[in-house]
This record gives structure tokens, sequence and C-alpha cells, in this order.
């Protein structure tokens, strides 16, 4: 599997990258000390910067989510464009006959950053002790916490096995349908 | 016995020795105690000596005084420090300073290494990188707001479409698509659904230009595999007309008791068999139209002639020709055996000769308004079979609430409006109506002007008859031999509207 994980990996560098990158500013931000700033090292690392065991609730918090926050936001962004311009239009050449490559672009870099969102398990699960460990949270932190640990924890567990790709390459069919619920109301305002 | 003896002789004499050994070792005990007593004594003496020393601050010696040998050698010294250091683990970053910091001294790094790992250090190139990537973003979000008025058009079309209201949704396509041209956006798939939609409505001859837009080698490509057969199916639906139009053409103005029918229906049915060549297919308009479209889009092809569109046409002979309603209805039924995916082709046809006949037409009703939600022929065959029945009220209700609606047969619920007032004896709003509906009609049909010269012959509007008159001859054709008779006097209106097929 680990294969697997290196090949959705590569396919997504850009995500890959930007997650990587996200995560170092992070650790950078917190001062938490990082062993190995390379981003796209051939393992199970790949995407993520290797830093040290994070004991503070708050930090560890932080590198699992801000990363998950700026790819989750570039993704929307970029495949709400592609998704638009390729799947529901059909814009695969310019109105002058030649591909239209950007569209492309925007939904290869897109789907790339929705893939890489989710932390590294190893840190999830330093997430999960941090909060739900013995006397660790009170109560409202958990109940507060859950929704977004869940997302964390179980996108963790699915990126570990590159099965990501494929939830994103659903959401990016399912993104233009999502859209048509509110843009074009908002449009007819504006407009 | 002898040693008994002297043992009991003896005893007398030993008592003072004992006495003098217990004197002795009586002072030997003595001694011990106090010597015993004297060590506690000097014991707790040090003890509190030491504890008082403990307590106080010792003061300088006034003069100090060292000799060489008591002072620390600095060789030692360092040779003893590094043996110190050599016992830590080195930083596993630099490698030269002794792991551990003041925070963690079990870390595996120096401090200086420690600091600068917690503030490890940007690659300029990723930074680079990583702005190229939000330039990227920001470009994708001005190229969203730019495809957003066109995204929202073209939902709205999918949504009418989803609703089945397919003439709405095909005029919000037509509104996307000019959009798009003027927006310089190229969107097939749009294209592929305005296309496909025509098609679905009948719209054979609006279905080729859209498809310029799509590349020819693309047709081959699955996602355009429905388009690409919905083009040549089309296609077939073209060739078919002109091969028909060119067989019925010449009995335009003929007579219907003049018009050859066994043979123009053999000639109909010859043509199932027989291949397309390209001549047939294309008209004169029609090549140059396939000159453009071969230069940048798909051009369909079709080699067979469409089947139920020459049921149609044979349909159309039979009507042309006055045959009787089995007849009529046996090629309408034709029609949907061929192609009951063309509900828009024999839908309204077959309604209209089952409601003519008396049958039910609710399946036909329901077919069609599941087909599209729009399509007024469900409302106008119901109007036809209340006023075939006698409800010429629950008819003139049908008919204006879709005439209030503004509906695009509304010529034919003026006349069914008409015919109804016809039925009830009032001429006047009859004719009326139906005139009204005549003003609004850009290409009344034949049975349109019939129903209209009937009403005013019997408005007593003779100047309005008259005009009519002369309208069928300049165009070749006269005023059916029902209306004429019901001038002449020899036709009553009671045997034209209750009778046969109910109509004009």
């Amino acid at each position: 599997m680990r294969v697997v994980y290196l090949i959705v990996k590569y396919i997504t560098v850009i995500g890959t990258f930007l997650q990587a990158f996200f995560e170092h500013l992070v650790c950078r931000t917190y001062e938490i000390l990082i062993e190995d700033g390379r981003y796209l090292r051939a393992n199970e690392m790949c995407g993520h910067v290797e830093h040290e065991i994070i004991r503070k609730r708050s930090k560890i918090f932080g590198v699992c989510f801000f990363p998950f926050l700026f790819n989750l936001l570039i993704g929307l962004v970029l495949v709400s464009v592609g998704s638009v311009n390729v799947y529901y239009l059909g814009e695969f050449f310019t109105a002058g006959g030649n591909l239209n490559i950007a569209n492309f672009l925007f939904l290869w870099v897109g789907m790339s950053c929705l893939t890489n969102l989710f932390p590294q398990m190893e840190d999830a699960l330093t997430l999960r002790e941090e909060i739900y460990g013995k006397g660790k949270s009170k109560l409202f932190v958990r109940i507060i916490a859950a929704p977004i640990f869940a997302v964390l924890y179980a996108g963790a567990y699915l990126q570990k096995w590159g099965v990501t790709l494929l939830t994103s390459i659903a959401f990016s069919f399912a993104v233009p349908y999502i859209l048509g619920t509110f843009v074009p109301t908002i449009y007819s305002m504006i407009a | 016995m002898d040693d008994q003896k002297e043992k009991k002789n003896a005893m007398p004499d030993a008592a003072p020795e004992n006495e003098a050994a217990k004197a002795e070792e009586q002072a030997i005990h003595d001694e011990m105690e106090d010597l015993a007593k004297v060590f506690q004594e000097e014991l707790d003496r040090a003890k509190a000596e030491a504890a008082e020393v403990a307590n106080t601050v010792p003061e300088e010696p006034e003069i100090l005084i060292q000799g060489l040998d008591d002072l620390p050698d600095p060789a030692e010294e360092i040779q003893a420090q590094e043996d110190e250091e050599t016992e830590k683990e080195p930083c596993a970053c630099c490698g030269e300073h002794p792991a551990g910091t003041h925070n963690d001294p079990n870390s595996p790094y120096c401090e200086t290494c420690d600091t600068g790992l917690r503030h490890y250090p940007f690659d300029f190139v990723n930074i680079l990188l990583v702005l190229a990537v939000l330039c990227f973003v920001f470009y994708g979000g001005y190229v969203f707001a730019d495809h957003t008025q066109v995204f929202s058009e073209v939902h709205k079309a999918d949504t009418l479409a989803r609703q089945n209201k397919l003439y709405s949704a095909l005029d919000a396509y037509s509104t996307a698509a000019n959009t798009m041209v003027n927006q310089h956006i190229n969107g097939e798939m749009v294209y592929k659904r305005e296309i496909l939609l025509a098609y679905r409505l009948g719209g054979i001859n609006i279905m080729q230009d859209p498809a310029e837009n799509i590349k020819s080698w693309e047709m081959s490509l699955p996602h355009f595999r429905s388009l690409r057969l919905a083009l040549d199916d089309a296609e077939a639906f073209l060739a078919t007309t002109d091969a028909a139009n060119a067989i019925l053409a010449p009995y335009d103005t003929t007579k219907a008791e003049d018009i050859p029918y066994d043979d123009l229906i053999a000639q109909l049915d010859a043509l199932k068999d027989q291949t397309i060549t390209t001549t047939e297919a294309a008209s004169d308009a029609d090549t140059e139209s396939e000159t453009t479209t071969a230069a940048s889009g798909y051009t369909p092809k079709a080699e067979k002639y469409s089947v139920a569109m020459l049921a149609f046409f044979k349909y159309q002979t039979a009507l042309i020709c006055e045959k009787d309603m089995e007849t009529q209805l046996a090629f309408a039924e034709e029609i949907r055996e061929y192609g009951p995916q063309y509900p828009w082709l024999y839908g309204a046809i077959l309604g209209d000769l089952y409601a003519r006949s008396g049958k039910d037409v609710e399946p036909i009703c329901q077919l069609l308004e599941a087909e599209n939600a729009e399509d007024d022929t469900p409302a106008l065959l119901r109007a036809i079979v209340k006023r075939m029945n006698g409800d010429y009220d629950g008819a003139i209700a049908i008919c204006e609430e879709k005439l209030e609606a503004q509906s695009s047969i509304s010529s034919e619920f003026y006349r069914q409006e008409g015919l109804c007032y016809l039925a009830k004896g009032d001429y006047e709003t009859a004719y009326s109506r139906v005139n009204e509906g005549f003003q609004n009609t850009t290409y009344p049909s034949m049975q349109y002007c019939n129903t209209l010269a009937l009403c005013a012959a019997a408005a007593g509007q003779t100047d309005a008859y008259d005009e009519i008159d002369e309208l069928f001859q300049s165009s070749g054709y006269t005023i059916s031999a029902e209306v004429s008779g019901y001038k002449n006097g020899t036709v009553t209106l009671e045997s034209i509207l209750l009778e046969g097929d109910f109509d004009v």
C-alpha cells in the first residue's frame, strides 16, 4: 500500500507540496522542532515534514487543522473553476480552437489539494490522545472538537491508503451541482 | 577416688581466690562504661561542632597560604572537562556540541541546533512555487467570476430540463449559447445538451448549428456518443423528409380524389430498403450548411431512411387523400411502432385520432405530459374530448385557461373554443373568438381557415366569409365541402360538429 500511497502523492504532487509547505509554516509558527524538512521524500512522510512529538493540545490541533484548511480553500476555488469549466460547460477548447490547458490545470491542481488535506496518521493519533485522552480535556472541548476531529481522523486514515484521490474526483463531479444551489441565486442578486 | 578426695579437700582453700577474680572483673566493667561515656560525650560534642560549623559562614583566612602542589593543574582540568563531555552524546544535527538543552536535557540536539530547527528555514524556490500557486488561485477566481453568468444560465436551463419544462429549457440553452458566443466561451457540453434537447422535442432543423462548435474527431469519444447518434438520426430524418417531399410535392394542390394514393404509398414504402445517397441526403440549403460543418464540425451520416418518418409521410398522404380514420390511425400507430422514442412525432397525431374516434386519450396525454410538462397537446386533447361529449363549458374552461397562459398552440384553443360556441348556438362569440385567434396567428392552417369560414357563415359575416374564400382561391385551394355546404344550406351544423370526425 505504500506504493499506492506514493503514486497518489506524486500524481497529486502540487497538493502534496502545498500540504508539506503549510505544515512547515505552521510548525515554524508554533516553534515546533522540525527534524526533516524535505517535502517530497519517497516514504510515508511524503507530503509532510518530520517534526518532534507534540505534547500540547493547541499545537497539535494547529498542525493538523491549518494545513487542512489552507489546502481546502485552495482546492475548493480551483476545483470549482475546473469542474464547472471542464465537466459542466465542457470548455475543452478555447474559442480559437486551441486546447484550454488552464481549465485542466485548475481541475488537476484543485483535485491535488483536495487529495492532500489531512494530517499524517501519527499526528491524528496524537491529536486524539491530547483531546480524548483520559483527563486531557473537558467535556465541552471534546464535544466542540468532535466534528473536525472526526473529519481529520477519518481523512488521515483514508489518505494513508490513497483513497482521498477517489473522494476528490467524486467531489469534483459533484461541485457544479453544489454550486448550482446558491451561485445562480447570488448572481441574480448581484447582476 | 583419690582425685575426688583431693577436690573435696581443696574447696575451702579456693574461696578467697574467686572473690579476687570477681573484683577484677567488676573493675574492668566499670572502666569500660566510663570509656563508653567518654566516647559518647566526645561524639556529641563533635556533632554539635559540625552543626555549628555548617550553620556559620566560614571566614576567609586573612592570609592564604597555599603551596604550589595544592594549585589545580590546568591541563588536567581541561582533560577532565573533555572527559566529562565525551561521556554525553553529540548533537544529532551538528555533531559537534553535546546533545541536550536547557529545557530538555535529554534532547538529541544542542541548544543552537534546537533553536534553529524550531525555525526551520524555507527554501526560496518553495516560496516562489507557493506564490505561483496562490497567483494561479486568484486567476482561477477571476475565471470563475467571468463564467458565472454562463454557469447561471446553463444551470437554469438544466433545472428547467429536469422539471420537464422543455420549451423553456430550450430557450434558456439558446440564451446561454448566445452568452457563450459573446464571452468567447466554447462550452461544448452546453451545445451537446442543447442539441439533445432539440432532438427530444423534434427540432431537427436547429440541431446542426450548435453542433458546428464541436470538433469532428471528438464525436468518436464516449461522452459525445449520444450526440453523434442523435445527429445521425436527425440526418436520416432530414433525408427522409427530402425524399418524401420529392414524391409528394407534385400533388400539393391536387384534389384528394386525383392523388394516386396507392402509388404514393408504394413509393414511400420502397424508400425503406434504399440507401441514402449524398445528393438525396442534402438539399441545396443543406449542402451549404454541410460544407461549413465539414470544415470545423461534425458531418452527420445517415445510411438508411427513417422508417418512423416514412410512416409519418404515409399518414400525411392518407390525410391529404382524405382516407378514413382507420387508415390514418393505422399509419399513426405505425409511427409509434417504429419510433416509440419520438412522442413529438406521433403523440399529437395519435391523440387527435384517438379523440375523434372516441378512444381513451388519457394514456397518450400522460405520455406527452411526462415527456414535456409544457406541451399543451394533452390539454387540447382533453378539450376536444369534452367538446365531443357535449361538455362545452368544460372544454371552453380548458381553452380559456391555456389562452390566458399564452399557450404555444393558442390558435388551436381559439378554434376549439369557437367550435364549442358554435355547438352552443352562440355564433357571434364563436366568430369573434376564432377571428381573434386568426389575427394572432402568423401561419393559419387550412383547417383553421375553414373553421373561421364556418363561424363567419354561422354568424352571418358574409364579407368575412368572402375574404376567406378569396384567401383560399389565391393559394390554389377551395373552402371545404362541409363549410361551403353549410353556407349553401345543404349541410347542417350538427352534422359537421356532432357526426363523423366531429370537426371541420
